[in-house]
């Protein structure tokens, strides 16, 4: 054998000169592609976006439609009835719901509105936590005691419960009627959920501003600003990354239970809308038609409980591929 | 230690008093009112709307009365005493009954006040069956079936590693954990009331009318809604920490030494692997609390957290404030519980306290 006869420096010089040097970043990516799971999750989360970007190409018919008369309430496509109005008919698959309108219509651009609540927020949350949690971190002192008391206070409030004050309070100002009350949510949502992120980050800083690397950065003359943004922050970026993936699924199921209590996004009168309906909208009235229009339940819930997995596959190959020193650990 | 937990204790007060203020804040903020009445919006007659809010406070500023401040000091009291006076306000009002065990009248079930809607049962009934129980119930029940199914599952797994066991009971736990109990029950009301017409729609009174027991039937849902994502949650946690302890040194040495294999990993495995575990309960029960209102209104049970939704419609301040606060109350307590468990768990931490 050839290689036998080579020693381990040699062989190790060898491996360099194969293969390319590759960055932290890559490396992770490499592990997340590695993961099967987390694979099916990104494949899965890829599709529903297109689902959501393309709604009005791929819906057969706005969710506000009412394509034809007398079509209430009609069966899925597969279930024939003697009843020409509520026989199923393969122009409207899943059937329509009380109204008239496509099921499967209602569906698709119900996944614009998840996806959009699941992903605003995520980013206005990661700013917010990230530049309160690096100024108490950094700066430290009585900045720090200031604003780590007041996401005690944040962290207190049960979540859902100050959700439903909110959304019902303030659902008929003007706040409330923005973007077809997307906004009012989506202030809901961060105002609580920043704080996680602060905290995290401030952790972080703390541990991270004590290393040689920042001593070095103030000895060549960096300004604080600069050593926080450039030097702090990107060491702090695996968790941070993590904890934004876990964000978007508890935005969307938050959601759902707010359009299930009847307090989500405003159903849209006008058919240009570009958020007509959302799941959670769905789940409410499929309660009452529950043995007429099934698939009012079925395929929201579905939808949602897909989605949900394939986040939490994601998060979790995520957390491994950037800390391989936690897998397994949860 | 006990310094550190008398602190955390304390901590819980101006965490609730913050709550309240934010409560009360939005809540008045809320465009309408608790006499409009649904759904015309017709506004009760102007005089009857005085005396009802000279009754219930309402005619008062909601945070600093001027007006007495004012009074007070051209009646010629002095300084201390209008200062005083400028308190004599809604929310001030609120704290001072607050503290004395009075969550005010509901302003929409006309001679009830809050803590008995939330603690009384109805007349010649047992306490167990008021609201509170009612959410106690479900709440309890739940956290068993989690304890129950989630934890020996892990156990198993673990010590059963890399078989079908393990594989069938790891899914079926990242399943679980992934889908929230919201969608869990939307998928039992579809299953079990849509398909199977086993059982209805609305749940039937959770409480027996007769003996007052439990209605194991109508609980069973719920609770299992509940418990499962927890469920799952534990049996992740805890065939993690078992196979970290399978690999310790101190395993090793138990069997070494002749331990017949159930003494090894009753004495020596499962003391340590359920450590972890048991830290995770108070966080866990903390989000089953709060998980409770959702499944409370899919399952439609006649707990607190439906009444809170209810009362959220009809602008019941006095009932929203209540519920608000109670729900506030259970999560503080379940993650103070914790930090208490955590102390007597594990000797470093009580020692560098």
């Amino acid at each position: 054998m050839a290689e036998s006869a080579l020693t381990d420096s040699a062989l190790a010089a060898q491996a360099l000169r194969t293969r390319k040097p590759v960055s932290l970043w890559q490396d992770a990516w490499r592990r997340l592609l590695r993961n099967k799971a987390a694979v099916a999750g990104l494949v899965v989360i890829g599709f529903f976006v297109i689902v959501a970007i393309f709604a009005p190409v791929i819906a057969p018919h706005t969710a506000l439609d009412i394509p034809e008369a007398r079509n209430s309430l009609r069966s899925a496509a597969w279930i024939k009835t003697n009843n020409p109005n509520t026989t199923g008919n393969w122009k409207y698959p899943l059937g329509t719901d009380s109204v008239g309108h496509d099921v499967l219509s209602e569906i698709i651009w119900g996944t614009r509105t998840s996806m959009v609540v699941g992903i605003v927020p995520m980013f206005i949350i990661l700013t917010i936590g990230t530049l309160v949690g690096l100024i108490a971190g950094y700066v430290g002192g009585n900045v720090d005691n200031i604003l780590m008391r007041i996401t005690d206070v944040f962290y207190a409030f049960p979540d859902l419960l100050f959700f439903i004050i909110v959304m019902s309070a303030l659902r008929d100002t003007f706040l409330g009627e923005l973007l077809n009350g997307l906004f009012l949510l989506f202030a809901a949502l961060s105002i609580i959920n920043w704080v996680g992120v602060a905290r995290l980050v401030r952790g972080q800083v703390l541990s991270l501003k004590k290393r040689d690397f920042v001593d070095a950065a103030r000895v060549v003359g960096a300004t604080n600003v600069r050593i926080m943004l450039r030097h702090i922050l990107p060491n702090s970026l695996a968790p941070l990354i993590v904890v934004g993936a876990f964000q978007i699924p508890n935005a969307i199921i938050a959601e759902a239970v707010l359009g299930f209590l009847g307090l989500g996004i405003r159903p849209a009168s006008d058919p240009h809308a570009a958020f007509q309906t959302s799941w959670g909208m769905l789940l409410l009235w499929g309660k009452d038609a529950m043995h007429s229009q099934p698939w009012l339940l079925i395929g929201p819930a579905v939808c949602i409980a897909i989605i949900m997995l394939a986040f939490s596959f994601v998060g979790d190959g995520l957390r491994d591929a950037l800390d391989p020193m936690m897998r397994g650990t949860s | 230690m006990s310094t550190y937990l008398i602190r955390r204790t304390l901590a819980i007060i101006p965490t609730l008093f913050v709550v309240a203020l934010v409560t009360f804040v939005i809540m008045h903020a809320t465009p309408g009112g608790p006499w409009d009445t649904d759904p015309t919006k017709r506004s009760t007659e102007p005089k009857f709307q005085e005396t009802l809010n000279k009754r219930y406070g309402l005619d008062k500023p909601l945070f600093i009365n001027t007006k007495a401040f004012d009074d007070s000091l051209a009646k010629g009291q002095g300084p201390a005493k209008a200062a005083v006076s400028l308190l004599d306000a809604q929310f001030e009002h609120y704290l001072w009954n607050l503290l004395h065990g009075d969550m005010g009248p509901s302003f929409r079930m006309r001679g009830r006040d809050v803590q008995d809607v939330l603690f009384k049962p109805d007349p010649g009934r047992p306490f167990w069956t008021s609201r509170f129980g009612t959410t106690a119930l479900i709440g309890v029940a739940a956290a068993l079936i989690a304890c129950l199914i989630g934890i020996p599952l892990g156990i198993i797994a673990a010590l059963r590693q890399n078989t079908i066991v393990d594989y069938v009971s790891l899914f079926f736990a990242t399943v679980g954990y992934g889908i929230p109990s919201f969608v869990l029950g939307i998928f039992f009301i579809i299953i079990f009331a849509g398909w199977l017409n086993i059982v209805p729609v609305i749940t039937p009174p959770i409480w027996m009318e007769k003996t007052n027991a439990p209605n194991l039937g109508a609980a069973f849902l719920p609770a299992l809604t509940l418990a499962i994502p927890t469920g799952a949650y534990l049996a992740r946690l805890t065939r993690a920490s078992m196979l970290e302890v399978m690999r310790q040194d101190y395993t090793r040495t138990a069997r070494a030494k002749g331990l017949p294999e159930h003494m090894v990993v009753t004495k020596h495995m499962l003391r340590n692997a359920l450590i972890p575990v048991i830290t995770v309960l108070g966080p866990a029960l903390a989000a089953m609390v709060t998980g409770s209102f959702i499944i409370e209104n899919i399952f439609s049970v006649g707990g607190i957290g439906r009444l809170f939704v209810e009362s959220i419609s009809r602008r019941d301040y006095s009932m929203i404030m209540g519920t608000t606060l109670f729900y506030a109350l259970l999560v503080a307590v379940a993650n103070l519980g914790v930090d208490f468990v955590y102390g007597f768990l594990d000797p470093r931490i009580r020692a560098s306290q």
